[in-house]
C-alpha cells in the first residue's frame, strides 16, 4: 500500500513531462548541471534489472540521453528505491536490507521557468534483493513410516553464512528412483512400491540427501477415534487414526491427511482440523472429519455446541481522570492494604497536559479508590510503572523529558501510599525507556534510541549501575518495545523483528540475569510486535497497528497464540482478534486472558484447555467492559491501556478516563 | 479543546502587537502542530493539527519549515520504529500530502531554492555515538534520493540561498560540514573546537570514509568524556552567503565564519547555551535562543556583540525566526515537565516581549507563514 502510494506520487510528479514541453526561459542563472538537464529526453539505467544480495552494496549507473539518444554530459541523475528492500548510501549507491522485489528509479529533474513546476524524466528497473547464499541445507525428517501408496511431508532448512535460516531459499526436491518414491516441489514424498531410494534437496549450490525406505502397504482398514459425543466451540478435539492390517492388527507409523466439512458461514467453514488430528469447531453445528491414508479413509461426525461462556462484567469502582491521559496500572498490596499506581501519558489531545505524574490510589476498598498521593517527574510519558515482588522498590520509565535526559526512576515504596524517588538512572538511556521488568537483582529496560536491552543492577537501589546490554545485531530492525520475564525466560518484543526468546537461567542454557543467551525467535510478516504474556505453553503476542487501512476508528492488531512446547521452534496455533479494535496490554491468570483492547475496552477471554484457531470466533470471549465515561479526559470514548486481575477484581487503566475496577460476574446470566 | 487554547492564548497577550504574523509551531512532546496568528487583537491559536501516527507513543514533530513558494509546510517526526519521517502538509488546508521515511531522529529541515529538495539532518540524538547522515528528499514525490553519511549528531541543516552549498553542524564531534548539492559529497569540514579551529580541505566532494583516510581517522572521533568543546547546534548563512554563523552551544558563543575560506572571523560571546539562530535579511541582526538562560540573545553583527538578552515567557527557548525586515523575532519555548509550550513575539527595536501564545508542550520548530509589518 505504502509502496504503491509512493510511486503514485512519483508518477504524478513526473506526469507533466509527457504532457508539456517546457516553455523557453532565461537559463543564465542555472547551474551547468541544470542546463544539461534541459536537454535530457530520457534516462536509461544500466541493465534490465538490478540484483543485489543482503550485506552487499552496489554502485548505481545510468545515462541521461537527449532526444537523439546521445548521452548528455553533466546532467545530474538521481535515484530512489520504492520499497524497503534497499536504502541509498550517499546518492548513487545501494545497500540491500531485506530480501524481496522492488524498483529502482533513476531520474533527472528538468528545471522550469520561475513560477512553474519542474518536470522529471525517469526510468525504472526491477530491483531484486536476495538473501545471502545458502551455506548448508538439511532435510527435516517426516514422522511416520512411508508405505507404498502413502505420502509423508518432508521439510528443508537452508542456512546462510551468519547461521540464520535463509529468507528466500527455494529448495528443489528429487528422488533417484521415482519407481520407488516420488517427491513433489513441496517436499511431499509418496511411496510407489516397496524398496529404497534417495531423497535429495538442493538449495543454491548445496544439497542434502536422505535414504528413503518404502514399505509394503498392509493397511486394510482405518478407524478414527477420540471424537466425543458432543463438544463445545473452541474445544480442541484430539482425533486419532488407527490403521489395521488384514488380520486386524495395528499398522504403526501411519500419517493420515485430515479434512473436514460441515457448517459454512459465508465463505468460511465453521471448523478446522490440523495435520496432527486436532479438530476445533468455531461455529456450532455438525461436522464430518475424514482421515485418508493412501486409498483408505475413515470418517467421524462431531456435534459442536455453542461455548456459552459469556458473562456480565460489572463496574466495581473507578478513579476517574479528567485532567490526564493515563497509561500503565500496577496493583499490589502492603500491610493489608492494596494500592494501584497509575502512570500518565502526553496523549496529544490537550497541549498543556502531559504525562509526568504517577497517581497513587488506595484501592483496599475497590469500590472507592482513594487518591493518596502523586509523584511528578521530568517526563512527557510514563509508559511503565512497576513494583518488585518483594514490595520494596518500584521503578517508572521516563520519556520525552524537557531536557531530553530520560531514563529510569527508582522508587522507595516502603510507604506504599506515598512513594518517594530513591534514585534516577540516565546513563546511556537518555533517549527514554518504554518498558521495564524486574528480575532477581536487576531491572531490564528497553532503550528507545538504540533498540538495545539494558540490564541495570539494582542491588543498591540508591546507586543503580549498568550490568549488561543485549541486542539483536540487526540495525534494520532494532526497535525494542517490550521486555517480559517468566520462569527464567525472557521475551523481547522487537517491533519489526518478532519476539526474541532468551534464557536468563530458566532453560539451563548458560543464560543469567546479567548475560542473557539467545534461544529462538518468532516473527511474522505483519510485524508491529508489541508485547507478550506466557501462560502454560502458550505465548500470547499482541500487535499494535496504527494507521492501517482498517484503522478508521482507531488502531488494529490482535493477539497471536503461539505454542512454545518446543521453545526452539515456536509455532503459531491460533489468534484472538476483535474485528473493530486494536489489542494493547494483557494479563493471563487462572484460565483467562485479560486484554485491554484500546477502543474495544476490556476483553476477558477463556483460554482454558488446549488452544487452536480463531478464539474470538469460537465464542471464547467471556466478557467485555466499555471503559468510557462522559466526564473522562476524552469523554465517551474507551481507550483501554492495561489490565490486571487482582483479588477477584479486574483493574483497568484507560487512556481516556483513568482507573477502572470491574468484576466478571461468573454467576451472572449467560450472555450469548 | 481549541476554544480553551484560544482563551489561553488571548489571556497571555501582553499588549496588542502591531504586526500581523501567522506561524506554524511544532510541539514535539504532544505530537501537535499549531497555527498561531499574532495581530492587534493579540495572539490566537487558529488551528491545532495532529501529527500523531501512533497515538499511544510519542512521535515527536521536531522541526518545521515552509517551502519557498509557501504552498507546503513540512515537519520532521523524530520517532518511529525505529526511523523517523518527514511529513508534508498543504498550507491552504493543513491536510497531509505525503510522508517519507528517513533515518534516526530527523531534525532540522532546509530547502533547495526551488523547493524541489528538502535537506533533513538525521540527528540520531539518542542512538549510539556513530556517524549519522543527512537525507535529501525529492519533495514533489516525497522520496528520499540521498542519505549522505556525515558526522556525530548532525543538526542545524541549512542550504545556501543560491543552492550552491549546504552546511550542517555536528554537535558531538565539533564540526561544521559543508556539502555540495551537486554531488551530495562533503567538500570541506570546519573543526570548531574552541581555540583549535581549522579547515579540512578536500580535493573533491568526498564521503566520510574517504575523509577519514585523508585526515587520519579524525573525522568521526567523538570528543573525550568531559571535554568542553563547541557543541555546535546551528549554522546560519547570511542572506548574501558571505558569512556563516555557528552557535557554540557548550561554549556560549557564536562564531562568525567567512563562507569562502571557512576561517573564523569573529567570536561573539553570548548568554548561556545558544541553540538556534536566525538572521535578518540585511545581515545586521542575529538572534539566538539561549537554552541555558531562558532568553533570546540579540546580536548586533555590525558591532559584533550581544546587545540584549530578552527573557522568554516560558522555559527552554528553542526555535527562533526573524521577520525579513529584522523588526520582530519569534521564539518557541519547549517548557519543562508539565509546563506548556509557547511561542513569543519580540519587538527587536523596542527589545521587549510583545505577545505570547501557549501551545503544546515541547514547542520547537517554527516558521513564519505570512507577515505584514
Amino acid at each position: 500500500m505504502r509502496l504503491s502510494l509512493a510511486w503514485g506520487l512519483l508518477v504524478a510528479a513526473a506526469a507533466p513531462l509527457a504532457a508539456q514541453q517546457p516553455a523557453p526561459f532565461d537559463t543564465t542563472a542555472l547551474t551547468p548541471a541544470q542546463r544539461a538537464a534541459l536537454r535530457v529526453a530520457s534516462v536509461r539505467l544500466a541493465g534490465d534489472s538490478i540484483r543485489i544480495t543482503i550485506g552487499d552494496t552496489l554502485q548505481l549507473s545510468a545515462a541521461a540521453l537527449d532526444a537523439a539518444g546521445n548521452p548528455v554530459a553533466g546532467a545530474r541523475i538521481l535515484y530512489n528505491v520504492a520499497g524497503r528492500e534497499a536504502v541509498l548510501v550517499g546518492s548513487d549507491r545501494l545497500a540491500a536490507t531485506k530480501p524481496g522485489r522492488s524498483e529502482v528509479r533513476g531520474f533527472v529533474i528538468k528545471p522550469a521557468a520561475p513560477g512553474t513546476r519542474a518536470t522529471m524524466v525517469s526510468a525504472s528497473v526491477p530491483l531484486i534483493v536476495t538473501d545471502m547464499p545458502v551455506t548448508s541445507v538439511e532435510i527435516r525428517p517426516a514422522d511416520g513410516i512411508l508405505y507404498a501408496g502413502t505420502t509423508l511431508q518432508f521439510g528443508a532448512r537452508a542456512l546462510v553464512r551468519d547461521g540464520r535460516e535463509s529468507e528466500d531459499a527455494e529448495p528443489t526436491w528429487s528422488t533417484d528412483r521415482p519407481r520407488v518414491a516420488t517427491v513433489d516441489r513441496f517436499g511431499q514424498v509418496t511411496g510407489v512400491t516397496a524398496g529404497t531410494a534417495t531423497l535429495t534437496v538442493k538449495a543454491g549450490a548445496v544439497s542434502a540427501t536422505r535414504r528413503l525406505t518404502v514399505a509394503p502397504n498392509p493397511i486394510a482398514q482405518l478407524r478414527v477415534s477420540g471424537a466425543p459425543d458432543r463438544a463445545r466451540t473452541g474445544d480442541v478435539v484430539r482425533l486419532k487414526v488407527d490403521a489395521l492390517n488384514a488380520q486386524g492388527r495395528p499398522v504403526p507409523g501411519v500419517v493420515p491427511v485430515w479434512t473436514v466439512s460441515g457448517v459454512q458461514t459465508g465463505d468460511d467453514l465453521g471448523a478446522r482440523v490440523w495435520a496432527d488430528g486436532a479438530f476445533v469447531a468455531e461455529e456450532a453445528g455438525l461436522y464430518t472429519v475424514i482421515a485418508t491414508v493412501g486409498q483408505r479413509s475413515a470418517r467421524v461426525t462431531i456435534q459442536a455446541d455453542p461455548r456459552a461462556v459469556g458473562r456480565p462484567v460489572k463496574l466495581v469502582g473507578r478513579g476517574l481522570q479528567t485532567d490526564h491521559s493515563t497509561s500503565e496500572v500496577h496493583v499490589w498490596g502492603q500491610n493489608g492494604r492494596d494500592y494501584a499506581y497509575v502512570g500518565t501519558h502526553a496523549a496529544g489531545v490537550r497541549p498543556n497536559v502531559t504525562g509526568n505524574v504517577v497517581f497513587v490510589y488506595d484501592v483496599t476498598d475497590p469500590a472507592k479508590p482513594v487518591l493518596t498521593d502523586s509523584l511528578m517527574v521530568n517526563a512527557r510519558v510514563i509508559n511503565d510503572v512497576l513494583v518488585n515482588d518483594a514490595g520494596t522498590i518500584g521503578v517508572l520509565t521516563r520519556e520525552g523529558a524537557a531536557d531530553r535526559k530520560n531514563g529510569l526512576v527508582v522508587l522507595d515504596v516502603t510507604d506504599a501510599a506515598h512513594p518517594k524517588i530513591l534514585s534516577e538512572f540516565t546513563d546511556s538511556l537518555t533517549s527514554g525507556i518504554h518498558n521495564t521488568w524486574f528480575y532477581q537483582h536487576v531491572v531490564y529496560v528497553t532503550n528507545d534510541g538504540t533498540g538495545a536491552l539494558h540490564i541495570i543492577d539494582l542491588s543498591d537501589p540508591k546507586a543503580p549501575k549498568h550490568a549488561g546490554r543485549w541486542e539483536t545485531g540487526d540495525p534494520n530492525n532494532r526497535y525494542l518495545h517490550d521486555v517480559w520475564v517468566r520462569d527464567g525466560i525472557m521475551y523481547l518484543s522487537y517491533w519489526n523483528d518478532g519476539v526474541q526468546i532468551l534464557d536468563v537461567g530458566g532453560l539451563q542454557r548458560g543464560g543469567t540475569a546479567e548475560k542473557p543467551v539467545f534461544v529462538s525467535k518468532f516473527a511474522y510478516p505483519i510485524g508491529n510486535t508489541h508485547n507478550v504474556w506466557r501462560d502454560r505453553n502458550y505465548l500470547f503476542i499482541g500487535d499494535e497497528i496504527f494507521g492501517c487501512p482498517q484503522c478508521i476508528n482507531g488502531p488494529r492488531g490482535y493477539v497471536h497464540v503461539v505454542d512454545l512446547s518446543d521453545i526452539d521452534h515456536p509455532v503459531e496455533v491460533g489468534k484472538f482478534e476483535v474485528p473493530e479494535a486494536g489489542a494493547h496490554n494483557m494479563w493471563a491468570e487462572d484460565g483467562k486472558l485479560y486484554i485491554a483492547y484500546y477502543q474495544g475496552g476490556l476483553r476477558v477471554v477463556d483460554i482454558s484447555g488446549d488452544l487452536r484457531g480463531d478464539l474470538y470466533r469460537q465464542g471464547r470471549q467471556v466478557g467485555y467492559f466499555h471503559t468510557a465515561n462522559d466526564k473522562g479526559f476524552t469523554p465517551n470514548s474507551p481507550m483501554a491501556w492495561g489490565p490486571q486481575p487482582y483479588k477477584g477484581n479486574i483493574f483497568v487503566s484507560d487512556m481516556h478516563s483513568g482507573l477502572w475496577v470491574v468484576k466478571l460476574d461468573e454467576q451472572g446470566p449467560l450472555i450469548p | 479543546m481549541l476554544s480553551a487554547l484560544l482563551i489561553a492564548a488571548q489571556l497571555q497577550a501582553a499588549s496588542p502587537p502591531s504586526p500581523r504574523l501567522t506561524v506554524y509551531v511544532a510541539s514535539e512532546a504532544v505530537d501537535l502542530v499549531s497555527r498561531v496568528h499574532f495581530g492587534p487583537e493579540g495572539a490566537t491559536v487558529e488551528k491545532v493539527i495532529k501529527v500523531d501516527p501512533r497515538p499511544s507513543e510519542n512521535d515527536g514533530p521536531h522541526n518545521l519549515n515552509i517551502s519557498p513558494d509557501g504552498r507546503y509546510w513540512y515537519t520532521s517526526v523524530a520517532h518511529g520504529t525505529p526511523n523517523g519521517t518527514l511529513w508534508k502538509f498543504d498550507t491552504a488546508t493543513d491536510s497531509l500530502v505525503g510522508t517519507a521515511v528517513l533515518s534516526r531522529f530527523p531534525a532540522t529541515i532546509s530547502f533547495s531554492p526551488d523547493g524541489e529538495f528538502a535537506w533533513v539532518a538525521n540527528f540520531n540524538l539518542y542512538g549510539d555515538m556513530v556517524p549519522s547522515s543527512v537525507s535529501v528528499v525529492y519533495t514533489p514525490a516525497m522520496q528520499e534520493v540521498a542519505r549522505i553519511p556525515t558526522c556525530l549528531m548532525p543538526h542545524g541543516m541549512r542550504v545556501a540561498a543560491d543552492g550552491s552549498r549546504a552546511w550542517m553542524t555536528c554537535m558531538m564531534d565539533d564540526k561544521v560540514v559543508e556539502l555540495d548539492p551537486g554531488s551530495y559529497g562533503i567538500t570541506r569540514v570546519l573543526l570548531v573546537k574552541p581555540g583549535a579551529e581549522r579547515v579540512l580541505e578536500t580535493s573533491r566532494a568526498m564521503q566520510p570514509a574517504e575523509l577519514d583516510q585523508q585526515h587520519g581517522h579524525m573525522f568521526h572521533d567523538a570528543p573525550a568524556a568531559g571535554s568542553t568543546g563547541c557543541a555546535p547546534t546551528w549554522v546560519q548563512p547570511a542572506a548574501d552567503g558571505r558569512r556563516l554563523y555557528v552557535a557554540c552551544n557548550r561554549h556560549s558563543e557564536v562564531l562568525e565564519v567567512d563562507a569562502a575560506s571557512l576561517s573564523v572571523l569573529r567570536r561573539i560571546a553570548t548568554g548561556k547555551a545558544p541553540y538556534n539562530l536566525a538572521i535578518s535579511a540585511d545581515g545586521r541582526t542575529l538572534v539566538a535562543t539561549l537554552k541555558g538562560a531562558q532568553a533570546l540573545s540579540v546580536i548586533d553583527l555590525v558591532a559584533g556583540k550581544e546587545v540584549a538578552q530578552l527573557r522568554t515567557s516560558h522555559t527552554v527557548p528553542s526555535g527562533v525566526q526573524i521577520t525579513p525586515d529584522g523588526r520582530y523575532a519569534l521564539v518557541t519555548c519547549e517548557g519543562k515537565a508539565a509546563e506548556a509550550g509557547a511561542v513569543d513575539l519580540f519587538d527587536l527595536g523596542a527589545r521587549r516581549l510583545l505577545s505570547t501564545a501557549q501551545v503544546g508542550a515541547g514547542a520547537g520548530g517554527l516558521q513564519i507563514l505570512s507577515y505584514e509589518p
